[in-house]
């Protein structure tokens, strides 16, 4: 395996810390952690297109249900002052459910892979245009899926992953989101097995905590 | 050399100054070709790339804009099913280039940068057998990482050729390549 999460969290930790002092934001007392977030965008019925923006409209979705599940993690898509993380894996789960006589599609071996994910934070593109094929088991530069499986509805042919080879720090108080281009068009998701994307974002982060360290 | 170090170098040498000032990301590229006959041929990729639109390509030039570069650090390859239409979901991406299974071709990339050849006759095949430090075989089958970061500074023409040298058990297919590893993009102000 190429990840050695121990090594590159120190990575992690000192860009984190590096950028946040560039913009005034002093915050190596805050409380280190790991964080995930995530947005689930439904992508079904009239719902469907070809560019997903994700995170850019989380505020009161966190109480919204799509296929039963909370449909974000976070209220806002800036963190609050004292928080912020580092971008180092980025995943997409499909969340189709499995009714007959359709199957959940295979994100990581099919051409969903020739989608191109940009990420944004505070009106810079800090991802241009990354194919996810990235991220699918074949031609992965960083492979960390799990090896697919012939099973249909199995769960690592619904996931795919990105590691990135660089750390991007998402600064509190800045705005963030992304948005992903997809080669084929919405009427097709449906029929093709697609049903609600989550994207995740994990990695290295700091929470507020006002008096000490854990 | 660590690899950030590396891009800085060669675009201070070039010239571009501003170049430790740009945004760092994760960068890939990739461009394909389609095999049209099942035999022998070379593919180019990248040259006339502004003729192939996504989904066929992810760039619109074969050289970086201001600001941006790329520095190489594995390369992959692979091919869709022979009938992808490309708007369908249900298209497969596949990792095998030939009828047989059993059958691998030798493949041979050459990649250029203003004009200079950077990666000679370098067989893509070998990937696929599994060999290599760490790596899965039954991962990342068609990636190669290379020993050495190779450095596309921005406003520099670059194309690859890759070179199907076998017999007749090659699939008429589009193929694909694509080139990643970590890059610059133009920011005008601060990094995060």
């Amino acid at each position: 395996m190429q990840n050695i999460p121990v090594a590159a969290q120190q990575e992690q930790v000192n860009k984190f810390l590096q950028a946040n002092r560039a913009l005034g934001a002093q915050m190596d007392q805050q409380q280190g952690t790991t964080r995930i977030i995530y947005d689930t965008l439904p992508n079904s019925g009239t719902n469907v297109g070809t560019s997903l923006d994700y995170f850019s409209q989380v505020s009161g979705k966190s109480s919204l249900l799509i296929a039963g599940q909370p449909a974000t993690n976070i209220t806002d898509n800036r963190f609050e002052p004292g928080e912020g993380m580092v971008v180092k894996e980025i995943a997409f789960y499909n969340m189709y459910v499995n009714v007959a006589p359709g199957t959940p599609s295979f994100l990581d071996s099919s051409i969903f892979g020739l989608s191109l994910l940009n990420f944004y934070i505070g009106n810079n593109r800090v991802l241009k245009d990354l194919p996810l094929l990235v991220g699918q088991t074949t031609t992965a530069f960083n492979n960390i899926n799990t090896v697919s499986s012939a099973t249909g509805n199995s769960n690592n042919r619904r996931f795919l992953v990105v590691r990135l080879s660089t750390n991007i720090v998402i600064p509190p108080q800045v705005q963030f989101y992304a948005n992903l281009r997809l080669p084929y068009a919405g009427a097709d998701i449906d029929s093709g097995g697609c049903g609600p994307l989550r994207m995740y974002v994990k990695g290295y982060g700091k929470l507020f905590n006002p008096r000490n360290n854990y | 050399m660590k690899i950030a170090q590396q891009i800085v170098g060669v675009n201070q040498r070039l010239g571009n100054t501003a170049v430790p000032n740009m945004q760092g990301t994760t960068r890939a590229i990739y461009d394909s070709q389609l095999l049209t006959v099942s035999q022998n041929q070379t593919l180019t990729f990248f040259q006339g790339v502004s003729g192939r639109l996504y989904p066929f390509a992810n760039v619109n030039n074969n050289r970086f804009e201001v600001g941006e570069s790329l520095a190489i650090t594995s390369i992959a390859f692979c091919a869709a099913e022979p009938d992808a239409t490309f708007t369908d979901l249900a298209d497969e991406l596949y990792e095998n280039f030939a009828t047989g299974t059993t059958v691998t071709n030798t493949i041979l990339l050459n990649l250029y940068i203003g004009n200079q050849r950077v990666i000679k006759d370098f067989d893509l095949n070998y990937s696929r057998f599994g060999i290599g430090e760490a790596y899965n075989a039954a991962r990342q089958k068609n990636v190669i990482h290379l020993e050495t970061p190779i450095v596309i500074p921005p406003q520099i023409e670059f194309y690859a050729t890759v070179t199907v040298t076998s017999s007749a058990n090659v699939l008429a297919r589009r193929f694909f390549l694509i080139l990643s590893g970590q890059g610059t993009l133009l920011n005008t102000k601060s990094t995060f």
